[in-house]
């Protein structure tokens, strides 16, 4: 096995912990006992085990792609099996301490509800660009998921961003942060 | 992107108000929220799934973690599996990966190589790429059946491309608007809905493309095509 290849599987593998642990910190995971490492180690094996068997694999590209997607989907499972455990352990304690409260109170004045009512107003082809820059993807990915062209995906991003912060001006809402 | 679109979008996921996280019950499966990323999965499952995620951080946190392994299998294919096919992406690797001195050696030959296709190689490669061009808008033969009479009608048509999974068919209208996309398309001719018609009608002539997918990864877009809705 040449260098190269790890010390190039390793400097992914260091971006890609970055990431996770982000994401756990970004959603609260370790409420759900989930750590970085632990969703990292499982797949960090089994790519490791494709790149050192890349000879006698007929197409490597679509089995580590298999691969991955099994794995992300198991993960997902559990994710959802620990939080459907922590979510009615929540509910028991909330109805015992407090079980007049209204749960849905005060959704509908949050900066999201304005920011997706806004987005929601845009045409149809911006509308979708729009949203999944709100869903923190970039230029790359989000011409990725909907098949488009670069360029095309700019062009709708930025004229769909435009007609969003005037929407969100006519609508009375400041979203940016003031200066002393 | 200004930074301020960063603060809409801090505003958007990062609002966790409350924590609520609401039964699982309306959401989309784990193996939807895979496929949503796939070229074949239709628009309309796309825009459902990102409604939804707008609504549901639980489902939010999941497509980022979908997201972030895609990106992962994408820098393992492009940085390690796939070996550099031509002298040039192996120059390139060199110069990234390789020792000090296999550097130099590399930029040198690199140099060298840009050199000799500065002097002897640029023009007659710019002619055929205008040519090839040229060939390959016309290999695409793209044709539009227009009926202005009542209920004006307009069918896109062309010729079949050998080892096409399918088409996609992108309609612009006079100032480059994307006015309409078509679902995944296994034959060579679509109808436009009668709603995109009448809006084509408001100007004398709209643009189309036609976009080849050939393998999950491939795909070969047409050049755009003027078609005229009233005589010239």
């Amino acid at each position: 096995m040449s260098t190269r290849k790890e010390k190039e599987f390793q400097k992914i593998m260091d971006e890609f912990s970055g990431y996770l642990r982000s994401l756990v910190l970004k959603f609260n995971l370790n409420r759900l006992g989930l750590e970085a490492e632990d969703l990292m180690q499982d797949v960090r094996l089994k790519i490791w085990k494709i790149i050192i068997n890349e000879k006698k694999i007929d197409n490597p590209a679509s089995y580590l792609r298999k691969v991955v997607e099994t794995a992300v989907l198991d993960q997902i499972r559990k994710i959802r099996r620990e939080e459907e455990v922590f979510t009615s352990e929540r509910q028991k304690l909330i109805s015992e301490i407090e079980p007049k409260t209204n749960l849905y109170h005060n959704l509908d004045c949050s900066p999201k509800e304005y920011i997706l009512k806004a987005a929601d107003s845009l045409m149809d082809s911006r509308k979708t660009v729009v949203k999944l820059y709100l869903l923190n993807m970039n230029l790359a990915e989000i011409s990725a998921y909907l098949n488009y062209s670069r360029a095309k995906t700019r062009n709708l991003l930025y004229r769909g961003l435009a007609d969003l912060r005037t929407t969100l001006k006519e609508m009375g809402f400041n979203y940016e942060k003031k200066r002393r | 992107m200004r930074k301020r679109d960063d603060r809409l979008r801090a505003l958007v996921s990062g609002d966790e108000s409350n924590e609520l996280r609401l039964p699982r019950t309306g959401c989309p499966t784990p193996e939807e929220l895979v496929y949503s990323f796939k070229p074949e999965a239709s628009s309309e499952i796309k825009e459902k799934i990102i409604d939804h995620l707008l609504q549901c951080n639980s489902c939010q946190q999941e497509f980022e973690l979908v997201r972030g392994y895609l990106n992962l299998i994408e820098k393992v294919e492009r940085r390690v599996l796939r070996k550099p096919s031509n002298p040039i992406q192996k120059i390139a690797r060199l110069l990234i990966t390789g020792p000090a001195l296999l550097k130099f050696a590399a930029i040198s030959l690199l140099l060298l190589v840009l050199a000799c296709s500065y002097f002897l190689l640029l023009k007659p490669v710019k002619d055929r790429w205008v040519e090839r061009t040229s060939s390959l808008a016309e290999s695409f033969s793209l044709l539009e059946e227009i009926t202005l009479s009542q209920p004006a009608t307009i069918r896109l048509i062309w010729k079949p491309v050998d080892k096409a999974l399918f088409y996609r068919v992108e309609v612009f209208d006079h100032q480059m608007y994307l006015v309409w996309q078509s679902p995944s398309l296994k034959e060579t001719r679509v109808e436009l809905p009668n709603e995109v018609v009448s809006i084509l009608q408001a100007s004398p002539y709209f643009f189309w493309h036609l976009i080849i997918y050939t393998s999950e990864s491939h795909r070969l877009e047409s050049p755009a095509r003027r078609a005229w809705l009233s005589p010239q």
